[in-house]
C-alpha cells in the first residue's frame, strides 16, 4: 500500500525522464544485479549438469543429457542411507539440544539482576562466535587429546573415562561432539535475539501479575515464553529448512577417516565425489536434491508457522 | 519486594552456571595460549594447566624464522582489508539505489537478490564458474565472490530507509547536488553505525574464510592463514608443513625446544588474536547489526 502512495505522489514521471533523472544509482544497481546474476543464478543454471554426464571438452550445454541417473546412483547407493541418518541425527540432536540452549541462556540472563555480570556473560559468550570453525577444530584436536589437552585426563581421574580415550576418531562419539561444539560456539550468540525479545515484552504486563501475586516462575511461564513465541517459531523455521545441510564447515573440520561412518553427510558426500573426485555431475545431482529438500521443508514449516501463531519469514 | 527463599536459591544456582558457562567459554583459548608460550618439550610432560611452567617464545619463533605462515598471515590481513573495503562500498551504493523508490526495475532487482538467500546452485556449479572465470590461484577469488551478500544489502537498506530522513536528501538535491554527491557527502557519513556492522561483518567473513584458500587455490604460497591452518590441523603434526621447510625436525625433538604441537598452538594464537584485538568494536556493532537485520518491514 505504501508503495502504491509513493509512486503516485511522485506520478511516475516518463521512463526516459526517469532514466536521466537517476542514470548513476540505475548504473550502480544493474552492476549489482548483475554480480547477483553471475555469482547467485549462473550456478542455479549450471546445476543443470546434475541432469547430464559432464565432459569438459563439451561443456555444460553440449554435454549429452542422463535423465536422472545420477539421482537414481545416489539413491541406490549402499552409502545412502547411512549419510541420510548421519545428516538427519546429526541436525534432530541439535534441533533437540542446541536450538533450545540459547532460549535457557537468555531466560537465566534476564534473571540475572546485576547488569555488570549480565555483561560479563555475554561478553564472554560471544567469543566463539566470531572465531572460525578451523580454531573451533583444533581448540578441540588440543584440548580433547589425551596427551595434549586436559579435559580427558581430569575426566579420567574422575573415573569417568579411559585414559587413552581418542574422543575425535571414535565414531561413537561424533554425533555428540557436533552438538557439544555447536553449542558452545553459538550459544551466547544465539541468545542476542531472544534476549531482545524478551527486552522487548511490556513491562506493565510483569507489574500487573506482581500484583496479581504471580511469582518469577510464573512470570517467565505466563509472560516471557508466550511473548517470545514468535521469535522462537521463526528461528525454527529456519532451523528446520537447515536440516537436511548439517554445517559443512564443522563437520568437514572435525571429521578425519576414522570417523567416516558417523561423519559423513549430504554436504561432505558432495565434498569428496565432486571436489576430491571430480564427478561433478553426480555431486552436482546429489546438492540440488538437498536443495530441493531444504526449500520443501522451509515452505512447508513456514506456512506451518504462518498458519499456527501468524509469524512467517517472508 | 522481599524473595522467597527457592528464588535466593535459583538466583544463587544461576550465577554459579553462568559463571561455569564462562569458565567453559574462556578455557579453551587460555589453554592454548598457555601451550604456545610453554617450551613444546615440556608440555609434552603433561600436567599444564593455568599457567606456562616452562615460559619461551621458542614456538613463535620456528612460525617466524619461516616465510610459510608470516606470508599466509599477510594473504589474510590484505584480503580482509581489501575484500571489506569493497564490500562496504559496493554494498552502500547498491542498497542505496534500492531504497529509491521509482528507480526502473527496483522491485525486480529486490525480489532476484531476496531469492538467493534461499536457494543456491550448490557448490561444484559454482566451483565450475570460478574455474571458467579463470579465477582459480588468481587472488581475485578472494574478493570478487565475496563482495555482496543479499542478507547485508537487506538490513544496510532497512537502515537507510528507516534512518535517513527524506528531507536531508532533499534539501542537498535542492543545492543542485547529484545522486553520488548526496549518497558520499550525506548518507555514507551519517551511517556510520550499519557502515561499522558491514565492515567488521565481512571483515570477520574474510579473515575466517578458510574454503576458498582451500578449493579454489592449489599453490600453497597464496592461501590465507585459515587454509594453512586446516591442513597443519588436518596431518595432525605440523611437522611436516612447517619443520621440514624450516629445516628443524619437530618429531624428534629433544629436552627442550619447540613440538609440532606447540607450534600448532603458537598457530592458531596467531590467528585468533587479531579476532580478539577487534572484540570490542565487535561487540558493540554486531548486536547492533543483527537486530537491525531481524526487524521486518
Amino acid at each position: 500500500m505504501a508503495d502504491l502512495k509513493v509512486s503516485a505522489r511522485i506520478g511516475r514521471a516518463p521512463l526516459g525522464k526517469r532514466f536521466r533523472a537517476q542514470r548513476s544509482l540505475f548504473f550502480i544497481a544493474v552492476v549489482g544485479t548483475l554480480w547477483f546474476v553471475l555469482f547467485g543464478y549462473y550456478p542455479m543454471w549450471g546445476s543443470i549438469i546434475a541432469f547430464k554426464n559432464f565432459d569438459f571438452a563439451l561443456g555444460i550445454i553440449g554435454s549429452p543429457w542422463a535423465g536422472l541417473d545420477h539421482f537414481r546412483e545416489f539413491f541406490r547407493d549402499s552409502d545412502f542411507w547411512i549419510i541420510m541418518r548421519n545428516t538427519l541425527c546429526i541436525s534432530l540432536l541439535k534441533l533437540a539440544f542446541a536450538f533450545p540452549a540459547p532460549i535457557i541462556l537468555a531466560l537465566l540472563l534476564n534473571e540475572l539482576t546485576s547488569t555488570g555480570y549480565k555483561k560479563l556473560v555475554q561478553t564472554v559468550t560471544y567469543l566463539p562466535h566470531f572465531v572460525s570453525w578451523v580454531i573451533v577444530a583444533g581448540l578441540c584436536y588440543q584440548l580433547l587429546s589425551p596427551s595434549l589437552g586436559p579435559v580427558i585426563p581430569f575426566l579420567a581421574k574422575l573415573g569417568l573415562v579411559d585414559p587413552n580415550l581418542l574422543i575425535l576418531v571414535e565414531p561413537r562419539y561424533f554425533w555428540g561432539v557436533a552438538v557439544v561444539t555447536d553449542i558452545w560456539k553459538e550459544v551466547g550468540w544465539n541468545a542476542v535475539i531472544y534476549l531482545a525479545a524478551i527486552t522487548a515484552v511490556d513491562p506493565t504486563l510483569f507489574e500487573a501479575a506482581k500484583i496479581d501475586g504471580a511469582g518469577r516462575w510464573r512470570q517467565v511461564w505466563s509472560i516471557t515464553l508466550p511473548c517470545i513465541v514468535p521469535t522462537v517459531v521463526v528461528m525454527l523455521t529456519l532451523t528446520i529448512g537447515n536440516l537436511f545441510q548439517a554445517n559443512f564447515d564443522q563437520i568437514w573440520l572435525l571429521r578425519n577417516d576414522a570417523i567416516v561412518p558417523t561423519a559423513e553427510v549430504i554436504d561432505t558426500h558432495v565434498f569428496v565425489q565432486g571436489i576430491r573426485l571430480g564427478r561433478y555431475d553426480y555431486a552436482t545431482a546429489v546438492g540440488l536434491f538437498k536443495s530441493f529438500v531444504s526449500v520443501a521443508l522451509l515452505v512447508g514449516a513456514n506456512s506451518v508457522s504462518r498458519r499456527l501463531v501468524r509469524a512467517s519469514i517472508w | 519486594m522481599r524473595k522467597s527463599s527457592g528464588e535466593r536459591l535459583f538466583a544463587a544456582l544461576n550465577i554459579a552456571f553462568l559463571a561455569a558457562l564462562v569458565i567453559v567459554t574462556i578455557y579453551p583459548f587460555w589453554y592454548v595460549l598457555v601451550y604456545s608460550l610453554n617450551d613444546g618439550s615440556n608440555s609434552r610432560l603433561g600436567g599444564l594447566w593455568l599457567w606456562p611452567r616452562r615460559f619461551s617464545w621458542g614456538n613463535f619463533r620456528v612460525i617466524f624464522s619461516d616465510m610459510t605462515i608470516p606470508r599466509a598471515f599477510a594473504i589474510s590481513v590484505g584480503k580482509t582489508a581489501v575484500g571489506s573495503a569493497l564490500s562496504v562500498l559496493f554494498t552502500a551504493l547498491y542498497a542505496y539505489a534500492l531504497t529509491k523508490r521509482d528507480l526502473i526495475g527496483r522491485r525486480f532487482m529486490i525480489g532476484l537478490v531476496t531469492f538467493t538467500m534461499y536457494f543456491s546452485g550448490g557448490i561444484i556449479p559454482y566451483f565450475l564458474l570460478m574455474r571458467d572465470l579463470k579465477l582459480l590461484n588468481n587472488y581475485l577469488v578472494y574478493i570478487i565472490p565475496a563482495l555482496l551478500s543479499a542478507f547485508l544489502l537487506i538490513i544496510v537498506r532497512t537502515y537507510f530507509e528507516s534512518n535517513i530522513p527524506p528531507s536531508l536528501e532533499e534539501s542537498a538535491k535542492l543545492d543542485g547536488a547529484s545522486d553520488l554527491q548526496v549518497f558520499f557527502h550525506i548518507v555514507f557519513p551519517v551511517s556510520m553505525p550499519i557502515i561499522a556492522v558491514v565492515a567488521l561483518f565481512t571483515g570477520v567473513n574474510q579473515w575466517n574464510d578458510w574454503y576458498s584458500g582451500y578449493i579454489f587455490m592449489t599453490k600453497q604460497e597464496m592461501v590465507p592463514l585459515q587454509t594453512i591452518l586446516v591442513k597443519i590441523i588436518n596431518q595432525a603434526t605440523a611437522s611436516d608443513m612447517i619443520g621440514s621447510q624450516t629445516g628443524l625436525d619437530l618429531s624428534q625433538s629433544g629436552p627442550v625446544g619447540p613440538t609440532a604441537e606447540s607450534v600448532r598452538a603458537a598457530t592458531m594464537v596467531v590467528a585468533i588474536v587479531p579476532i580478539v584485538l577487534v572484540y570490542p568494536f565487535l561487540q558493540r556493532y554486531f548486536v547492533s547489526g543483527i537486530l537491525v537485520g531481524s526487524i521486518k518491514e
